[in-house]
C-alpha cells in the first residue's frame, strides 16, 4: 500500500517534469514544476529524510517558484496567458538535443546498474536530531559560510535590480 | 517489492536527463533555469538516497550535502533571475539566441 504512494510520487515527478519541458506556454511549465517539486519532496520523505523534505518544500515551492513567476511577469511583453515560447517546427537541433538526453539517461542507468547499491530502505526514525547535532558540531563552519554567502547573494541581487539614478 | 535505493537512482536519472534537455534546448532563459533546477533536484535525490547506505557513523553527511545544495541553488536562482530582469530591460528579449553582444 505504501509502495503505491511511492510509485505515484515517482510517476508524478517524472510526468510533471516532462510536461514542463515540452509545453509551449511558459506559465504552464512553471505550474507543472509546482507539481514536480511537490512530488520530489514526497520522494524525499520516502528516503528517510523528512527534514530535508520539509526544507525542500518550503524553499522550492514557497520560494523559488514564486520568484520565477515574478521573473516571468517582469520579463514578458504580453500578458501571462498567451506567452508562446517558440515556433512549432521541430528542427535538427531538437532531434540532437533529444538524442543527447536519451543517451545521457541510458549511460546513467547503465552505471547505476553496474555500481549502484541495492540496499533496501528501512525506517529508522526522524532525522532531525542527527541533522541538528551535525549542523552545530561537524558542519558548523560550512553552515556559517553558507549564511554569509546567502547574505552576499541577496545584497548583490538587490544591487543588480536597483534602478539607475541617471 | 521493497523500496530500495535503485528506485531513487532511476528517478534521479530520468529527472537529470529531462533537465539536461531543457537546459540545452530551450529558447527561453527561464526554461533553462528550470532545467538547471531539475538537475539540482536529481542530485539532491541521489545524495539523500545514498545517505541510507551507511546509517551508523556518518548518517547526516548525505543529508547535509543535500541541504547545502538546496540553499546554494536558491541563491543561484535569485541571482540568475535578477540578471534575467536586467537583460530583459537592456535587450527587450530573453531568448538566448537573440542576445548577441554584451559590449556597451
Amino acid at each position: 500500500m505504501i509502495n503505491l504512494v511511492f510509485y505515484f510520487f515517482a510517476f508524478l515527478a517524472i510526468a510533471a517534469a516532462l510536461y514542463a519541458v515540452s509545453t509551449k506556454q511558459i506559465i504552464r511549465s512553471v505550474f507543472a514544476m509546482f507539481a514536480c517539486f511537490f512530488a520530489i519532496s514526497g520522494l524525499l520523505v520516502f528516503a528517510q529524510s523528512d527534514f530535508i523534505a520539509i526544507a525542500h518544500l518550503m524553499i522550492y515551492v514557497g520560494g523559488i517558484l514564486v520568484v520565477m513567476v515574478f521573473g516571468i511577469m517582469l520579463s514578458q511583453k504580453a500578458s501571462l496567458s498567451n506567452v508562446v515560447l517558440q515556433k512549432k517546427s521541430i528542427s535538427l537541433h531538437q532531434y540532437l538535443a533529444l538524442l543527447a538526453c536519451v543517451a545521457l539517461f541510458i549511460i546513467l542507468m547503465y552505471f547505476f546498474y553496474l555500481y549502484g547499491p541495492n540496499t533496501p530502505i528501512h525506517y529508522v526514525g526522524s532525522d532531525i536530531e542527527i541533522i541538528g547535532i551535525a549542523l552545530l558540531t561537524k558542519y558548523l563552519l560550512p553552515f556559517e559560510l553558507l549564511s554569509l554567502l546567502l547574505l552576499a547573494a541577496f545584497i548583490f541581487t538587490a544591487m543588480v535590480t536597483r534602478k539607475n539614478k541617471n | 517489492m521493497d523500496i530500495n535505493i535503485s528506485h531513487f537512482l532511476f528517478i534521479s536519472a530520468a529527472l537529470f536527463a529531462i533537465g539536461f534537455y531543457a537546459a540545452i534546448r530551450r529558447r527561453n532563459i527561464i526554461l533553462v533555469l528550470i532545467g538547471i533546477e531539475l538537475m539540482v533536484n536529481a542530485a539532491v535525490i541521489n545524495l539523500v538516497a545514498f545517505a541510507n547506505v551507511n546509517t551508523k557513523a556518518n548518517a547526516a553527511d548525505g543529508k547535509l550535502m543535500a541541504l547545502f545544495a538546496i540553499v546554494l541553488s536558491a541563491a543561484a536562482i535569485a541571482l540568475a533571475l535578477a540578471i534575467v530582469v536586467k537583460v530583459y530591460q537592456y535587450f527587450n528579449t530573453i531568448n538566448p539566441d537573440q542576445i548577441e553582444e554584451f559590449k556597451n
